[in-house]
C-alpha cells in the first residue's frame, strides 16, 4: 500500500515539474557584456496613401518629431542623424535597401518605419521595427485615434520600442503625465501635462492656493493640499471623472499627503497637539488615523517605499532637517543621510533603491537635487552650479527624474535623465511659476 | 529563431545589468541556464559553470534577477519553454556576441 502511495507520488511529481528537455526546447545562448550601444534608425513615417500626402503632412511632420524626442530621452538608446539614411522612403517591408543602410557610417541595430493614413475621422498609423542585422521585421504595431491625437500614437509607439528593444527594463514614459502646482496670477492651481510638457490642463479652478500635488500608483487619483476654505485641506480627487472624493478637515495644518502603494492609506505632515508637526497615516476617508513619529521635533515630507512597508520623511530632531526612514506603523526610525546641512522633500525610487532628495550644504545658498542609495546612505549629486533645484519625483522607469528649478529666474519643471554623465535636461513648462512635479505612472495599456 | 533580435535585446538587458568584477585577475566564465515562460518571467535558474568564486558568480546571478521580468517573448519562441544559457565571460572575448539556436 504504502509502495503504491509512493509510486503514485512520483508520477505526480514528474507530471507536475517541467522536464528540461533539451531536444524539444527552444535554446538560445547569450553572451551579457556590459557597455554595449543599441543604435536605433529613425526613417519619416510615410502617408499609406500619396492622395492624403498634402493633409497628412503637418500629421507626419509632428509624429516624427514626437517619436524622435521621445526615443531620445528614453535614453536607452543612441539615434543615428537621419541625414545619413538612404533617401528612398519606406512603405512597405520591401522599400528597404538593406545594403543601402549598411554602408551608413554607424552599426544600426534597429529601423523604425511606418505609414500613416487617414479613415474617416480616424488616424492610422502601421508601424513596424525592423532588425538590421537579421534583415527582418522584428514587431508591427498598428495605433490608431483621433486626427488631434498624433503625439499621443507617437508616444504609444515609442513605449513600444522602448518595452521590447529593452527586453521589459522599461514600459516607456512617453505616455506618462506630471502633476504640478501652477501660479498663472495670484491663484495656484493643480496642473497635469504630458510629460514632455504638452497638453497643460489645469485641474483645480477654485481660485485658492493647490499644492503638493501626488498620484495614486494605478493613476486614477490625486491627493494635494488646497487652501479653498481658508485653511490648509487635504484633497482626494478621482483623476478619472474629477469627483472630489470625501476627505475630513482635521482643523490643523497639513501637507503633502500620499496615497500609499496598495491604494488603502494616505500619510501626510500635520500639526500635532504638541504644537510640532508630525507624520500621520489614516484610511482614505480619513479614519483610524495614527501619529507614526509621535516626536518633539518637526517632521515633515512623508513619502511611501514602493512596497508601502516604509516611510521616508524629514525631521529636525538632529538640529537640521535631514532624512529618516521608519517602517508604516511608525517603528525602526533611523537616519539615512549623515552629510548634514539642509536635506528635503524626500523622494523613493520605484525599484526602492535609491530616494531622491534636494540639499544644500550649511551655508550654501541653493539646493541641488541628490540622490541617495538607502542601503549604504551613499549620495550622489544631480544637479549642479544653476539656480536652487527642488522637488524632485520619479518617473515610473526610475531613471528619470522631474523637479523644479529657478534658474531661469522663475521656477519652472524640468525633466533628465538621473544619470551625471548623460544629463538630457529639458525645460517643460514656461508659462507662469510651476512647482512640486509629480510624475504619474505607467500608462496603462 | 536563431540569432533571433529577442535573444539580443535579452542579452543586451542582462549585460547593462552586470556589474563588472574588479581586481579580478585572468579569465573568468560564468555560465547560468534560465527559462523563460510566455509572459516574460524567468524561472529555472540554474549555474552550470561556476567561476570557482561564489562571490563573482553571485553578480551574474543578480544580473539575471534584476533583469526578472524581461518583456514577453515573440509569437514564434512562445508556446514552450525558451531556454537561455547565458555566458558570463570577462574580460570579453574580442569576437562578437553570440545567439544561436
Amino acid at each position: 500500500m504504502h509502495a503504491k502511495k509512493l509510486l503514485f507520488s512520483v508520477l505526480l511529481l514528474l507530471i507536475a515539474i517541467p522536464k528540461r528537455d533539451a531536444s524539444t526546447m527552444p535554446q538560445i545562448v547569450i553572451r551579457p557584456s556590459p557597455g554595449e550601444e543599441m543604435i536605433l534608425a529613425v526613417a519619416d513615417v510615410q502617408p499609406l496613401k500619396t492622395d492624403q500626402s498634402a493633409k497628412l503632412a503637418p500629421m507626419l511632420k509632428t509624429f516624427d518629431e514626437v517619436l524622435w524626442e521621445d526615443l531620445k530621452f528614453s535614453g536607452f538608446f543612441t539615434l543615428g542623424g537621419k541625414s545619413f539614411y538612404p533617401p528612398q522612403p519606406i512603405v512597405r517591408a520591401e522599400d528597404i535597401n538593406y545594403d543601402a543602410w549598411s554602408t551608413v557610417p554607424f552599426k544600426i541595430s534597429f529601423l523604425t518605419a511606418g505609414t500613416m493614413e487617414l479613415s474617416g475621422k480616424d488616424l492610422i498609423a502601421e508601424m513596424h521595427i525592423f532588425d538590421m542585422k537579421q534583415r527582418t521585421m522584428s514587431f508591427a504595431q498598428r495605433i490608431s485615434g483621433d486626427t488631434d491625437q498624433v503625439r499621443s500614437i507617437a508616444h504609444r509607439w515609442a513605449d513600444d520600442i522602448v518595452y521590447r528593444l529593452t527586453a521589459g527594463a522599461s514600459h516607456g514614459i512617453a505616455s506618462t503625465r506630471i502633476a504640478y502646482s501652477s501660479r498663472r496670477g495670484d491663484p495656484k492651481e493643480i496642473y497635469v501635462m504630458d510629460y514632455d510638457g504638452n497638453d497643460q490642463r489645469a485641474f483645480t479652478r477654485n481660485g485658492s492656493l493647490n499644492l503638493f500635488p501626488s498620484w495614486s500608483s494605478d493613476n486614477t487619483k490625486l491627493a494635494f493640499i488646497s487652501y479653498r476654505t481658508g485653511k490648509p485641506e487635504i484633497n482626494l480627487y478621482s483623476y478619472l471623472d474629477g469627483a472630489h472624493l470625501p476627505y475630513p478637515m482635521f482643523n490643523s495644518f497639513v501637507s503633502k499627503p500620499m496615497i500609499s502603494p496598495d491604494g488603502q492609506r494616505l500619510v501626510f505632515a500635520m500639526r500635532s497637539p504638541r504644537g510640532n508637526a508630525d507624520i500621520y497615516t489614516s484610511k482614505l476617508d480619513g479614519t483610524d488615523r495614527r501619529d507614526l513619529t509621535n516626536s518633539s521635533a518637526i517632521n515633515t515630507d512623508p513619502t511611501w517605499s514602493p512596497s508601502g512597508s516604509q516611510i521616508a520623511f524629514i525631521s529636525e530632531r538632529d538640529g537640521t532637517p535631514q532624512i529618516y526612514l521608519c517602517d508604516s506603523d511608525g517603528a525602526n526610525v533611523r537616519r539615512i543621510v549623515k552629510e548634514g546641512g539642509d536635506a528635503d522633500w524626500p523622494a523613493w525610487s520605484p525599484d526602492g533603491r535609491w530616494i531622491a532628495f534636494h540639499w544644500k550644504p550649511r551655508m550654501a545658498e541653493n539646493y541641488d537635487i541628490y540622490i541617495a542609495e538607502v542601503s549604504t546612505g551613499q549620495i550622489r549629486q544631480i544637479t549642479s552650479d544653476s539656480g536652487s533645484n527642488e522637488c524632485p519625483a520619479w518617473a515610473p522607469d526610475g531613471r528619470h527624474l522631474a523637479f523644479q528649478s529657478n534658474r531661469t529666474g522663475i521656477d519652472q519643471i524640468f525633466i533628465m535623465l538621473a544619470d551625471t554623465n548623460n544629463p538630457d535636461l529639458r525645460m517643460v513648462t514656461s508659462q507662469g511659476a510651476n512647482t512640486c512635479p509629480a510624475w504619474g505612472g505607467y500608462a496603462r495599456k | 529563431m536563431g540569432d533571433s533580435w529577442y535573444a539580443r535585446v535579452v542579452e543586451a538587458r542582462i549585460g547593462q545589468a552586470w556589474i563588472k568584477p574588479i581586481g579580478v585577475q585572468g579569465r573568468i566564465e560564468i555560465v547560468y541556464s534560465f527559462l523563460v515562460a510566455d509572459d516574460g518571467r524567468i524561472y529555472g535558474t540554474k549555474l552550470e559553470k561556476s567561476s570557482g568564486n561564489d562571490a563573482l558568480d553571485l553578480t551574474a546571478l543578480r544580473a539575471i534577477n534584476s533583469a526578472n521580468p524581461l518583456a514577453a517573448p515573440p509569437p514564434e519562441l512562445r508556446s514552450r519553454s525558451l531556454q537561455f544559457t547565458c555566458q558570463f565571460v570577462y574580460p570579453p572575448d574580442k569576437e562578437p556576441s553570440i545567439a544561436k539556436e
